[in-house]
């Protein structure tokens, strides 16, 4: 089972990266599921004709009880990927990282990997390693690959190098371990130099590249990942890319 | 009013469960606390803190440790006690505190067994689940890592699974089953965790038998029967004994107790003759160990509302309960629970 975690700076465009990556894993035939593990719980919107989700916190705030039955806080999207949202508390109030956490115990009570068999499983998860909570979908029995996406924006290297940095910190608890980056364009004047350079000093390879691209905004407008919206378009083809090059090194190619 | 308690106390939350069963083990247990419910476990919840000697420790987690997420330092005092005492494992128990800052088990046990050369074990208890949820997680963590694989079957051994002080409400249940199952036919009789040892826990491959006495034994059961194939049977040999020798014959009764012994009572009563019996637990209440009409409780009121609109003849239960049952008019049999009264009901 290949498990992916996708960290990067907020607005850094996870989101929609994974909800391709996931369409394209689903247009290649395999099993997929995608977990949004961000209480703003946007991650899947694209896979669901931009219907949200209900969020498990949701679920668990309104019934005050688990849920039975996985049907219950998941959708099935587009290609068949299971869609699951942990969703959050209210802004202000609670733990949210607490609920990451809380999220994955009970997708454990549910039997999820049991159940749904999955070959590929992706957790979109909020910004930065903030905390236990978001350190989570990369512990031991999660996530085993760490996709870290970044534009050139001093920012957004900023917080890739806090995501490197935590992930190397947790050696020792033989967590999950960086898989590469994923530079998403943003017309940033010597864009690709600037990851480069960044890359080669943590001793990480660029494993994708995203073009500034209408076509995504486009489709996004509709609901659409854009693997959904048109297959054959270079953008996607870039998605398609990026997922060979993950089944590959896990021998599902 | 939900979760309002008039008449019980709080009962025994998780962490007590588990520590009840690893007590007797001859590990390091380390309540993974502020202090608090490791003062709990030791003050209340564990009846053999006055009399058996066990090396159970609070982590003394504080403000900043929770925050800066500081498990170096857990691990640190663990290895510092690890040396100085002779210990054959250590255990981590859960409590609200990590369990609220997530705190990562898995890489606790892996941190801790580099650095003590011990065996560890973590149990995710998190005070938030009631004692034998808390047992059922540490048989299981405690057999998945001891239990060997190369354990020829010896006929006439018989391994009983949860055997502890709040499942059984009796300091010296090992005894009396031993003698029972003796009585039985049965020549070596293993109650893990009271009376039998860590060793017997790496041999409980060669039982021919398993017997679970309460609910929190029976996913180890079913575990030791997946893995060793070895069958196992739910009862509580003990429960007979809790009934005074009245006439039972067509009473309509009700049964208080944790599952296993409210149904090895069940089926004695009907033995005697007994008419409608009605099983209730304030603990776990397993599917497949429940008749039609048994119940979880969990409020005060829906006892109340119980014994009110029953028509029972004979309530069998712990005696704290009888200040809840005005009006009824029927028998009311002692048969107190630790895990519900703790030392009041034995006071």
């Amino acid at each position: 089972m290949l498990k992916i975690a996708i960290y990067g700076k907020g607005g850094i465009g996870k989101s929609t990266i994974t909800g391709n990556l996931a369409a394209a894993f689903a247009s290649l035939g395999k099993r997929v599921i995608q977990i949004g593990c961000d209480p703003k719980a946007d991650s899947t919107i694209n896979l669901l004709g931009g219907e949200p989700l209900k969020p498990v916190m949701n679920y668990m705030r309104e019934m005050d009880e688990d849920p039975e039955t996985l049907e219950e806080i998941s959708k099935v999207g587009f290609g068949g990927v299971l869609c699951i949202e942990t969703g959050g508390p209210t802004p202000g109030l609670g733990c949210a990282g607490r609920g990451i956490i809380a999220t994955f115990h009970l997708l454990e009570d549910l039997e999820l990997f049991e159940t749904w068999k999955p070959d590929v499983v992706l957790y979109d998860v909020l910004g930065d390693v903030v905390c236990g909570g978001f350190a989570a979908p990369i512990r031991e029995g999660y996530a085993e690959k760490v996709l870290i996406v970044t534009s050139g924006e001093k920012m957004a290297l900023y917080a890739a190098n806090n995501i490197n940095s935590a992930v190397k910190n947790f050696e020792d608890r033989s967590y999950a371990k960086v898989f590469g980056i994923v530079l998403n364009h943003r017309n940033v004047e010597n864009e690709r130099e600037k990851v480069q350079a960044f890359a080669d000093n943590a001793g990480l390879k660029i494993v994708g590249e995203i073009p500034r691209s209408n076509d995504i905004i486009r489709f996004e407008d509709q609901g659409k990942t854009v693997i959904e919206g048109d297959p054959s378009l270079p953008i996607s083809q870039r998605f398609f890319d990026l997922a060979r090059l993950l089944l590959a090194s896990e021998g599902q190619a | 009013m939900k979760g309002l308690r008039k008449y019980l106390t709080p009962f025994a939350p998780d962490q007590s469960g588990a520590v009840s069963v690893l007590y007797e083990l001859g590990g390091i247990i380390v309540i993974c606390d502020a202090g608090g419910c490791a003062g709990n476990v030791c003050g209340f919840d564990e009846p053999r803190w006055f009399s058996h000697k066990s090396a159970v420790f609070s982590a003394g987690l504080r403000d900043m440790d929770a925050i800066l997420g500081r498990d170096d330092k857990l691990v640190e005092k663990l290895t510092s006690a690890a040396g100085k005492l002779e210990a054959a494992f250590a255990a981590i128990i859960g409590t609200p505190v990590p369990s609220v800052i997530a705190t990562d088990y898995r890489a606790l046990k892996r941190m801790a067994e580099k650095k003590t050369d011990l065996p560890v074990l973590t149990v995710d208890s998190t005070g938030m689940s009631l004692c034998d949820e808390g047992a059922e997680k540490a048989y299981l963590e405690l057999f998945q890592t001891f239990a060997r694989e190369d354990q020829p079957v010896i006929p006439g051994k018989i391994g009983v699974l949860g055997v502890n002080p709040l499942d059984l409400s009796d300091l010296h249940a090992g005894e009396k089953l031993e003698r029972l199952l003796k009585g039985e036919g049965f020549e070596q009789v293993c109650c893990y965790g009271m009376g039998a040892g860590l060793e017997a826990v790496k041999a409980a491959a060669s039982a021919e038998k398993n017997l679970v006495v309460a609910p929190s034994g029976l996913k180890t059961a079913q575990l030791l029967e997946k893995r060793f194939g070895t069958p196992y049977e739910v009862r509580n040999p003990l429960a007979e004994a809790m009934l005074p020798e009245i006439d039972y014959s067509g009473k309509k009764i009700l049964v208080v107790q944790q599952q296993v012994s409210a149904n090895s009572l069940r089926h004695a009563l009907q033995k005697r003759g007994a008419g409608e019996i009605t099983a209730a637990t304030w603990f776990m209440k397993k599917g497949e160990l429940a008749q039609p009409g048994d119940l979880r409780l969990t409020e005060e009121d829906q006892f109340e509302a119980l014994v009110k609109n029953g028509g029972f003849d004979v309530i069998i239960g712990d005696p704290t309960l009888w200040p809840m049952t005005n009006g009824f008019t029927g028998v009311r049999i002692d048969a107190p629970e630790f895990a519900v009264s703790g030392r009041l009901a034995a006071r």
